[in-house]
């Protein structure tokens, strides 16, 4: 639903101007309608979300492809005590190997564990990862599968999940904070602010807030009436609001295995 | 530098894809901005004249990962796989040592990404086009990997990281052909944009070849603007520095796992990145941009540290290298030369050239330590550039009478090169590229 295969393109389906609004995608046919699903939300409260993450080569024969999901589930405002954020995103790779990354972010730290698969959907041991994430104003303490990292930086930090959740609940534009990318790589110099200019794209949008910084293309956040997050583009990537992405994925691993190779390790 | 013969290190080899030799941290526009590329070069050696042997991503990673021009390796476009049962390093380190071969990421021959590669274990295959995704997940499986064998002490490992960026910079490209992108941009952020290259525009009569490239190549010139080509540049920028948070993740490990001093790691890139110099953009050419790469070799307790070495290399070199320190023996019919020298005057001794092929437009690059030649086969245009005076490629001397004694010294070395390469049998239009009559 939504999207593209390359046999149902024309010519005349160029993925694109950047940046990619939800209207843009609408027009192409390249999004569903849960970005138009304006039930009520509370953004401090308790709620769920999973997005579909799938991205264009942007080649003039158009060609998109699903990659993965990453579900949401927010408890109540980590950035508060006693607040939780608890996330799942699995990535499918070439061949059917996959990998998941789950875990709890909140006011203190970060929890998560990060596992491979094979193509034959088994996991692969060797490459568990566990990371612990302690932190503080101007200090972090990594601890990856028991061993100890300390980094010191100027300011506070955030992990590229929280950023999801915090958009729907800014009042003011987040300036000069540090990214902990993927729970362990530091970022410095990054802001998020309000891009009302972008919302020329599609007025049916409350808001755009975009991120920028050192190593990272600006990531998109658009936030419908009700401000709820319902897509965050970055370069040739999209996360869009999808309810059954979580199905959609696991049998894009199953269409990847039985097309694809086991390999023994 | 030499080494002695001792316990074997750990290997690791780390491949961008399509990154400009001045996307570096030695380059003064990104002083101080890519710090894990940084660390790498404080801890060991620059080659700062290093040159693909192709211009394009599979048949230089065919060179990269055999030993051999791709040419030789029957590789002269994306989508092949190395033809003539020439092995790769994988398979070469399974047959001669005890290592473990293990590898994550991009491999491009055949397939752009797949689980299933002769020679190593495929811990993440990563995929097709989309480092801003996939290169996160080539970065933890490696973590993952080394923490995992830190420890390990019988049995070490060869663990080739493939990145795929800066690669994305053609999705960009693509997404971006319009050229009207520039205008959602406020004028205060493009004010801070990085300028055009001084060689933007070429102002010498080029090789039809090279013209029709430059028609073909998205953006078409008149869709963008200086903003937008400046645009483009900003972007590729913030892909340069996504892949330096990788090896930067990377190089923390090693560190934190105190697995630097028995570790040697190669980083280098499989081809350059036009950067609108010559108002050119990603690759398939000769020009440097496109050619050169950065290449670094890293291994503190045999190596020197923060060492520029400014001798001509090529990514040939890569397979004897790792060789070298693996020690096995290398194939007898390579041409590359290990980075390491156990014979400190045969390293020393200066290459004449690299050559560099390009067999799509018949093209064959030879760089000798001043100048490089450039010619097409059956063209009538030959580019020729003083490297010392002009590298930035601006002056074609080819036809200029003072230079008539370099312009028939490098005629020859092309010659020889061509004359003495084991093509392989499936080179397209072979009898005539070997036909030295063919070239002047």
């Amino acid at each position: 639903m939504g999207h593209k295969t390359v046999h149902e393109l024309s010519p005349s389906d160029v993925a694109i101007r950047s940046p990619l609004s939800p209207k843009e995608l609408e027009k192409l046919g390249l999004c569903g309608s849960s970005i138009r699903d304006e039930s009520s939300f509370d953004p401090m409260g308790a709620w769920s979300r999973t997005f579909r993450i799938w991205g264009t080569l942007g080649w003039k024969r158009f060609q998109t492809k699903d990659m993965g999901f990453l579900r949401i589930d927010h408890k109540a405002p980590f950035t508060r005590a006693g607040g939780e954020l608890h996330f799942k995103q699995t990535l499918a790779m070439a061949d059917g190997m996959h990998t998941t990354t789950e875990g709890d972010i909140f006011h203190g730290g970060w929890l998560i564990r990060q596992r491979f698969f094979d193509s034959a959907q088994c996991p692969i041991p060797e490459l568990d990862l566990e990371v612990e994430g302690v932190r503080r104003e101007g200090e972090l303490r990594l601890v990856t599968n028991g061993k100890i990292r300390d980094i010191r930086f100027t300011g506070v930090c955030r992990t590229s999940i929280e950023i999801f959740a915090l958009a729907q609940s800014l009042e003011n534009d987040l300036n000069h904070f540090v990214l902990i990318d993927d729970f362990t790589k530091i970022k410095p110099d990054h802001s998020l602010k309000l891009q009302s200019s972008l919302l020329t794209k599609d007025a049916s949008m409350s808001a755009c807030y975009v991120q920028k910084g050192w190593g990272i293309l600006p990531r998109e956040f658009w936030l419908d009436a009700k401000k709820k997050l319902v897509m965050m583009c970055t370069g040739s990537v999209v996360f869009e609001i999808d309810p059954e992405a979580e199905t959609k994925t696991f049998r894009l691993l199953e269409d990847l295995v039985n097309g694809g190779v086991h390999y023994e390790y | 530098m030499s080494t002695e013969s001792k316990k074997p290190p750990n290997i690791l080899l780390i491949l961008t894809d399509q990154q400009n030799h001045l996307a570096f941290p030695a380059s003064p526009k990104f002083k101080n901005r890519l710090p894990g590329m940084q660390s790498l070069a404080d801890r060991g050696v620059h080659f700062n004249q290093a040159y693909c042997t192709y211009p394009v991503c599979g048949p230089s990673r065919a060179s990269i990962l055999t030993g051999r021009m791709p040419s030789e390796a029957g590789v002269f476009r994306n989508g092949e796989n190395v033809k003539y049962g020439i092995q790769n390093i994988g398979e070469w380190l399974r047959e001669h040592s005890s290592y473990r071969t293990v590898l994550s990421g991009k491999w491009h021959l055949r397939q752009p990404n797949t689980a299933l590669v002769p020679g190593f274990e495929v811990i993440a295959s990563g995929i097709n086009c989309m480092g801003i995704l996939a290169d996160a997940a080539i970065t933890a499986s490696c973590e993952a990997f080394l923490r995992a064998n830190a420890e390990s002490s019988d049995r070490p490992f060869f663990l080739a990281v493939m990145y795929t960026q800066p690669h994305d910079i053609c999705a960009w490209i693509k997404m971006h052909r319009e050229g009207d992108s520039v205008k959602e941009i406020p004028p205060e952020v493009i004010s801070s944009f990085p300028p055009l290259p001084e060689n933007f525009n070429v102002e010498f009569q080029e090789p039809e070849s090279l013209r029709q490239l430059r028609s073909s190549q998205d953006p078409a010139q008149e869709n963008w603007n200086e903003d937008q080509w400046r645009y483009y540049l900003w972007a590729y920028e913030r892909q340069v520095e996504m892949v330096d948070a990788e090896i930067g993740r990377l190089v923390d490990t090693l560190e934190e796992l105190d697995m630097m001093e028995d570790t040697a790691i190669i980083f280098a890139s499989d081809h350059g990145e036009g950067c609108g110099s010559h108002s050119m953009v990603t690759k398939d050419f000769l020009y440097d941009e496109a050619s050169r790469v950065p290449l670094v070799l890293s291994y503190p307790e045999k190596l020197g540290q923060g060492i520029a070495d400014s001798r001509l290399v090529s990514l040939l070199d890569i397979f004897p290298t790792i060789c070298d320190l693996a020690n096995v023996p290398v194939p007898i019919d390579l041409n590359g030369r290990s980075l390491i020298a156990k014979d400190e005057k045969a390293n020393e001794q200066a290459r004449d050239f690299v050559a560099c092929e390009y067999l799509s437009s018949r093209g064959i690059m030879i760089r000798s330590p001043q100048f490089k030649y450039i010619a097409h086969w059956k063209e009538p245009i030959e580019l020729l550039f003083d490297m010392e005076s002009d590298p930035q490629e601006t002056k074609n001397l080819a036809g200029d009478p003072t230079y008539s004694g370099a312009l028939v010294r490098h005629r020859l070395f092309l010659r020889s090169w061509v004359g003495n390469l084991k093509a392989a049998p499936n080179l397209p239009h072979r009898a005539e590229i070997l036909n030295l009559e063919n070239w002047f």
